[in-house]
């Protein structure tokens, strides 16, 4: 253990391990020192400069970079001083002069107070060679595909000859680094970029391989996607357990299998959302402006993927329609069944979506409105009242007008077809028996009924019960139902097994 | 006239309908006429009779099924018109004159077109082959099953040599049925007369105990749609040219030295894609000729518009003559920027041919069938 | 004992033992024709010169009797082919083949001198006959060139007979490697690359630094514009470089040294490798060097091309096989440098003074020169300067005395301008301060810098707008393109300089260049970067004049800038010779014979043919608005040069 070095940054002091850079430093001490071409997983590059600091004694000073200037012993600096800020404006002079289409350095210029440079753009570029992408594929990635091509301005990152590269690996770091978004992984190779989608954002926007699945998981800890995750497929990046302060990440983790006696189980395995994709003429996976209940539920969620604003591509629509029973009472796709949820669901998305969008126009395209439950109908009333139309008709298709979607259906109780334009449609999707719920059902030795859920013991007595004894269901495995209903099963199934295994108790004593 | 609704309502199981209201938001002529099937269905639920004679938007429907693929009842409100229709035909009064000419025609003559039955040869006319006939052979590998308009409409016929072109050079063993050919039936039924359809079901399968066969084809989906689904039991399977096509070309055995440069896009006809779910394989042939830029319309497959050749069409008006659905599917090509609109059914093809006549498009867009470009690319 | 045979040296008694062999076989009397067959030379064709002397000796039988001796550079460039004939040490200079019999004829065997091949004082006119006389090589002190003239640099034999490798052996065999150190730190040698950080420091951070594996290297890389000092002392004495890094290994505890020299410079390639090969024959280098238990090795690497690889880390980047670029060298290289390992860097000329150290001992180094600067300094004094070559002074001598005395002078009796000193880097030094002295901080106060030794003379026909253009559009092309001052702020220079001497200069360039100059000094990672300003900023501060003139008047009043320049015939000057009209490529002279001619300004490219031609001084540059010619022309002001900036 060394001896900590003292440091005065702008006047704040901190004591420090020797080796620290002042960039580090500074950032413990919440000082916000620029810089374009630094990333904490990487190694300092030192090449953009933005990041200078000015070291000052008696009667000296010395510019330097912070962000790969060791401190070895006691010094003060200052991050903001004339000639740093001189220097800095400068800097983003020449960039905006060599990048004016990049937002990163118009921001910059404003926030500098940098105008109009005094250089001409010769020819606009995105790329001001911070080499983020090429030291993450060295570095990191491990793939080494990208380089540095040339000198001074004639400088570029290149492949080796110019080539599609072999060597890539299509992982997409260099593009997710980029600061500006000069590289685009297909300039660089043939193969096909794999997204990653965030399961729970219903795939609205990606996710790295290390990641919390969803913010209210138990336990609430990142984990890692062995089947893309670097480290596990090529043996580089590590960069998640080397910045783990509590050092808690460990790869050589596996699968537990654990062998339990219980004397009772409940089986809450859930539902999956009706996939809008089998009911074609609603263009759902076709046109972006078509979407599902689920993908609803995440755009207005504040942690969602778009913090809660109700965007499609940057656009917030104005024109939006609701559609009913998308793969639910359908003989031919989906359920046969009513999922219970949807007309609910669907009017508080509207009231939601009117709520967020001051001036929108929305439309619910109806059969009924199943408002069957507690202040259900008093909640239609409202979202009525607030303007939203209800218009009854299930929509028959939805095709593309220019760049509008036209929404095709008959109005019965005016008894004609409309086509109603729209910016945005949500597809009420019903609820399903989950995919592996056979193999579930025949683990358990438990019957299901003709539309796929777990079969209860008596529709009306035994809600929670099914014909083996000490297994009990809450929850939409057995069938569509909300969240009351299904909180108020589970205490059920709860007492259900309570009761059980005291009478097993009593029979061991 | 007076159609008792209980039992009518019973026969077309219309009593599960809950009025969501999706067959009539799906029909392509409820926007231009107060053809309203939903509406009419309820009338058959609630009143104790309906009189379909005062119903002339009856024959404004071109039976693309898109009602029936939409429903979510199972139930079929393409039937429930055809049965209304049926009612009109059997008092013989209130159907469209030229509607009864063709019914005439196809029962007198064995084509609906009122042309003589010996002329049902003619379109062999060009072909540097004999086209054998089954009858006389007495078997086959493949029927080759021509129909009314594919043998006698002259711009049709190039597309029914091109088929037998082509089964000749994949040396495929096949034979018509000659002048003794009847009509399928399928536009028949579609405009109401049932017993007669049956008549002409009855007589095919008579005639074909005099010979065997492997496999059958049909150039027009219409005909192919009436022998695979509504002709009972079949000796053999029954199969559309572009099928048959498709499979020729993947297994190597037509190949397309030649080229045809052009932006080409595709209009899925009814009988073919929404009544029989094919809609992959015309695709498959579009883009394995050499040259073709194949584009999708926006409105493809299942949500494809009726070009109004079905169900009677050809014959029937309608009650809306100046807005032609065929005329925005037109507009729709060329908007894409389509130089080519490839069809596969003669009805399609005389239908849309037609609205770029009308529109005076010639310049802008040709309609052809699959099978001449097919052509022109061997 | 043979000559450059398997003779190992095991001990300093082999080496006295080798020496004294070989300084018997060398007679001083036996006649020997130094040649200088240096790459300057080589380009006057001296290689045909030395052929004419081997056939003609042969033919006169005098072949095994008279040595001709192909040797390194000596340094009066301006003079060559050079021979020297010894002992006598009379200087002949501009031989050629012509002359080659003349001289084996008279000199050689009448021992006659033959005047016309004499160098004649600039001053006097006198012919000056031994080479000790001529006063370019008289008023030098060469400690490190002497050896040039005498011996031939791919023969280790000759530099062992002058002495050479003593102070290896007395290093291994009398001193302490800390000693060694301690010796080049008092001695107060500072590196002659550029920096002239004091060099023994950097030996003393690279002996303690951590690790067993560490490196020393030469960078032989010299790319500054009209800088031939180090190709001069690779080619010409390869073993002097190679004696002081095998001392300096021993000093720091190194086992592999490297040295990397140009790919442009391909007889100092050839001369080091075979000067290598030779000191391992010779026990020299490898294990156990001169029995002394001590191993190590040189390499030779070659580079790539690149000025910015005359940088230290960007040089060490070179040798790993990667891209060229310098990295922050707050972590200095002696501590962490090629790969990862501790390293010391030294120019070709700071390994040369090495051995004098050892030999002389620090004091005597310390006595020549100055405070701050100690030992001598070879500069290559190029440009408008009489005698172009290589200068070795002691630091301290003035600027004023090198251009002058050594120099000569501007030619044509032209006034001085300006000197530019440390190439790219460096600034230029205008005439107020001749009296400045060489010394490294001295320069660097003037605003300009030591740097490698390149010294460009500059007269009134130089613009100095265009001589800073000049530099940094060399440098725009070598930057290494990593850091964005240097990177951006060279290029938009160069822009604004291109728009002044374009004529489209406009009110507040000047500072903007000062502007970009602040961030390219105090922003830029490497020296290449921060020095970059220098040539800018030093011709504003001493010529802001010049560059008004460009800016304001669309003048160039050293008649240079091309869109800034008209010829013109003086009517009063011309005699109608037509010599002027026929080798104008654009046929835009006019003119009858015997009538005052005229060039139609709308054809004219201003390639300077009519001005190079006329006898009579008739054709005239004039730049700006005002129709008076350029100082020192025109009629009616006869040939004394005017300095006045006209107005």
């Amino acid at each position: 253990m060394s001896e900590r070095v003292k440091i005065t940054i702008d006047g704040k002091e901190a004591w420090v391990e020797p080796e620290t850079t002042i960039l580090e430093a500074a950032r413990t001490l919440g000082i916000d020192v620029p810089t374009l071409c630094h990333n904490p997983a990487l190694e300092p590059y030192g090449a953009c400069r933005m990041c200078t600091v000015e070291i000052v004694g008696k009667g000296w000073s010395q510019l330097v970079t912070s962000c790969n200037y060791p401190i070895r012993r006691e010094m003060e600096v200052l991050t903001a001083s004339d000639r740093v800020v001189r220097g800095r404006r400068m800097l983003v002079e020449l960039l905006l002069a060599r990048c004016p289409d990049a937002p990163l350095f118009q921001e910059m210029a404003a926030r500098y107070g940098v105008g109009r440079p005094r250089f001409e753009t010769q020819q606009a570029d995105l790329c001001y060679l911070c080499g983020l992408c090429v030291r993450v594929c060295h570095e990191r990635v491990g793939a080494k595909a990208i380089s540095f091509v040339g000198r001074g301005v004639e400088r570029e990152v290149a492949t080796p000859f110019f080539k599609i590269s072999e060597a890539c690996i299509a992982c997409g770091a260099c593009e997710f680094i980029c600061p500006t978004g000069a590289i685009k992984v297909s300039d660089i190779t043939d193969k096909p970029i794999r997204p990653l989608p965030l399961e729970f954002d219903m795939g609205l926007r990606g996710r790295g391989n290390i990641y919390i699945p969803f913010p209210q998981a138990v336990p609430n800890v990142p984990v890692i996607d062995r089947a893309h995750c670097l480290y596990f497929q090529a043996g580089t990046c590590r960069t998640c357990e080397e910045f783990c302060p509590p050092h808690a990440i460990d790869y050589s983790q596996e699968d537990e299998f654990l062998d339990v006696d219980v004397g009772a189980v409940v089986v809450a395995t859930g539902f999956d959302p009706f996939d809008a994709r089998d009911k074609p003429e609603f263009g759902y996976g076709r046109y972006r402006t078509v979407i599902s209940g689920l993908e609803f539920e995440r755009l207005a969620s504040a942690s969602g993927p778009t913090q809660g604003k109700i965007k499609i591509d940057g656009k917030v629509p104005q024109d939006i329609v609701f559609v009913h029973c998308v793969g639910s009472r359908d003989k031919q796709q989906g359920g046969e069944y009513c999922s219970r949820i949807c007309c609910m669901y669907t009017a508080k998305q509207a009231h939601l979506a009117h709520d967020k969008i001051p001036g929108s126009n929305i439309t619910v395209f109806y059969m009924d409105v199943r408002a069957f439950g507690k202040g259900f109908e008093e909640f239609y009333d409202r979202v009525r009242a607030e303007g939203i139309t209800y218009r009854r008709g299930n929509p028959s298709e939805i095709y593309r007008r220019g760049d509008r979607l036209v929404v095709r259906a008959e109005d019965t109780l005016l008894g004609r077809t409309v086509e109603v334009e729209a910016d945005l449609v949500v597809l009420a999707t019903g609820v399903q028996p989950r995919a592996d719920a056979a193999e579930v059902a025949s683990m358990l030795s438990l019957e299901r009924g003709e539309d796929g859920f777990f079969q209860e013991l008596h529709p009306e007595l035994r809600p929670v019960d099914t014909k083996r004894r000490g297994i009990f269901l809450a929850g939409t495995v057995q069938s569509p139902k909300d969240i009351p209903d299904t909180v108020a099963q589970a205490k059920a199934a709860a007492a259900g097994v309570i009761v059980e295994l005291s009478k097993l108790r009593r029979k061991a004593e | 006239m007076k159609v008792d609704t209980q039992e009518f309502a019973k026969e077309y199981t219309l009593l599960e309908c809950i009025q969501c209201g999706r067959c009539t938001g799906g029909c392509p002529v409820s926007l231009k006429t107060s053809l309203n099937i939903r509406s009419i269905i309820y009338e058959c639920l609630i009143e104790d009779t309906v009189d379909p004679s005062r119903l002339d938007v009856l024959w404004d429907c071109t039976n693309c099924l898109t009602c029936t693929i939409r429903c979510p009842k199972d139930i079929h409100p393409a039937d429930v018109i055809i049965g209304l229709r049926g009612y009109i035909v059997g008092e013989g009064r209130g159907l469209p004159p030229r509607v009864r000419d063709a019914l005439k025609s196809a029962f007198t003559r064995g084509n609906t077109l009122g042309y003589a039955t010996e002329g049902r040869n003619g379109w062999v006319e060009g072909l540097d082959f004999e086209v054998p006939n089954v009858l006389d052979a007495g078997e086959t590998d493949l029927l080759y099953y021509i129909g009314c308009t594919p043998a006698y409409d002259p711009r049709i016929q190039p597309v029914t040599r091109a088929l037998a072109t082509v089964f000749r050079r994949a040396g495929i063993d096949f034979a018509t049925m000659g002048v003794d050919e009847q009509c399928c039936g399928n536009e028949i039924r579609r405009m109401g007369e049932a017993d007669g359809f049956q008549g002409l079901v009855e007589g095919f399968h008579e005639m074909r105990r005099e010979f065997k066969a492997q496999r059958m084809v049909a150039v027009s989906p219409h005909c192919f749609n009436a022998f695979k689904n509504e002709y009972g039991e079949m000796p053999f399977p029954v199969y559309h040219y572009t099928q048959m096509m498709a499979d020729l070309l993947e297994q190597g055995r037509l190949k397309l030295p030649g080229e045809v440069r052009a932006k080409v896009t595709y209009h899925d006809p009814c009988f073919l894609g929404k009544h029989n779910g094919i809609y992959d394989e015309p695709r498959y042939i579009l883009q394995r000729i050499p040259g073709v830029e194949f584009q999708d319309l926006d409105r493809s497959r299942e949500r494809s518009v009726c070009c109004e050749g079905g169900g009677g069409r050809m014959w029937a008006e309608g009650t809306n003559i100046k807005d032609r659905l065929a005329h925005q599917r037109v507009r729709d090509a060329i908007s894409m920027g389509a130089e080519v609109l490839a069809v596969a059914c003669p009805f399609c093809l005389l239908t849309l041919e037609d609205a770029v006549k009308t529109l005076g498009l010639d310049s802008q867009l040709r309609v052809m069938d699959i099978m001449e470009l097919v052509q022109k690319a061997m | 004992m043979s000559a450059d045979a398997q003779t190992k040296i095991r001990s300093p008694e082999d080496l006295a033992q080798l020496r004294q062999e070989l300084q018997r076989l060398r007679h001083p009397e036996r006649p020997c024709l130094a040649i200088c067959a240096g790459t300057g030379c080589l380009a006057y064709g001296v290689n045909k010169v030395i052929d004419a002397f081997h056939a003609e000796l042969e033919l006169r039988g005098m072949a095994d009797r008279v040595e001709v001796l192909a040797t390194g550079c000596p340094g009066f460039c301006e003079r060559g082919p050079l021979l020297t004939v010894r002992p006598q040490g009379i200087f002949y200079q501009r031989i050629q083949v012509k002359d080659v019999p003349e001289i084996v004829e008279e000199t050689l065997i009448h021992g006659r001198v033959i005047d016309r091949l004499l160098y004649q004082d600039l001053r006097t006119g006198e012919p000056v006959v031994h080479e000790a006389d001529v006063p370019f090589y008289r008023l030098q002190r060469r400690d490190i060139l002497w050896m040039n003239g005498l011996l031939d640099p791919t023969r280790i034999d000759d530099y062992i007979a002058l002495g050479g490798y003593s102070a290896l052996l007395k290093a291994l065999y009398t001193m302490q490697p800390e000693e060694i150190v301690e010796a080049v730190k008092k001695s107060g040698l500072r590196g002659r690359g550029g920096a002239g950080f004091p060099s023994g420091r950097k030996w003393a951070e690279v002996r303690h630094a951590h690790g067993d594996l560490k490196y020393v290297i030469c960078n032989a890389d010299e790319g500054d514009p009209g800088a031939f000092m180090d190709r001069a002392v690779l080619e010409g004495n390869p073993h002097s470089v190679l004696e002081g890094m095998i001392i300096g290994a021993f000093a720091m505890g190194s086992r592999q040294g490297y040295v990397y020299v140009r790919n442009e410079y391909p007889m100092a390639v050839t001369n080091i490798g075979l000067a290598v090969e030779a000191a391992r024959s010779h026990g020299l280098l490898g294990e156990d060097i001169a029995g002394s238990g001590f191993a190590f090795d040189v390499a030779i690497r070659r580079g790539g091309g690149a000025f910015v690889c005359g940088e230290s880390s960007a040089l060490m980047q070179s040798l790993e096989g990667n891209v060229g670029e310098p990295r922050a060298k707050y972590v200095h290289t002696s501590e962490k440098g090629l790969w990862e390992r501790p390293s010391c860097l030294n120019n070709v000329e700071t390994w040369a003074n090495v051995p004098l150290i050892v030999n002389k001992g620090w004091e005597a180094f310390a006595q020549v020169g100055t405070e701050g600067s100690k030992g001598t300094k070879i500069f290559s004094l190029v440009g408008k300067i009489q005698n172009t070559g290589l200068v070795e002074v002691p630091m301290g001598v003035k600027l004023r005395e090198i251009i002058f005395d050594i120099g000569g002078g501007i030619p044509e009796g032209r006034p001085f301008k300006a000197v530019q000193t440390g190439g790219p880097s460096g600034g230029c030094i205008p005439e107020s301060m001749l009296d400045l002295t060489v010394d490294f901080d001295e320069l660097s106060k003037a605003g300009s810098m030591m740097g490698s030794g390149g010294m460009i003379v500059m007269d009134d026909r130089t613009c100095m707008v265009d001589l800073a253009r000049y530099f940094l559009a060399f440098l725009k092309e070598e930057s290494c393109g990593k850091c964005v001052p240097c990177r951006e702020g060279i290029a938009r220079s160069l822009e604004v300089l291109t728009r002044i001497c374009d004529g489209l200069g406009q009110e507040g360039d000047i500072a903007l260049l000062q502007e970009l100059g602040e961030t390219l000094q105090g922003f830029s990672l490497c020296a290449l970067g921060k020095s970059a300003a220098n040539p800018v900023l030093s011709t504003i501060r001493y010529f802001r004049d010049e560059y008004e003139a460009h800016i304001r008047d669309r003048r160039c009043p050293a008649g240079v800038c091309k869109p800034l320049i008209e010829y013109w015939i003086d009517p009063a000057l011309c005699t109608g010779c037509t010599a002027c009209a026929r080798p104008c490529p654009e046929h835009a002279i006019s003119g009858d014979k015997k009538m005052p001619h005229t060039i139609d300004l709308l054809l004219c490219i201003k390639c300077g043919a009519c001005y190079d031609i006329c006898k009579f001084n008739a054709v005239l540059i004039r730049s700006g608005e005002s129709p008076s010619p350029l100082p020192g022309e025109g009629s009616g002001e006869g040939s004394v040069p005017s300095l006045a900036v006209e107005a």
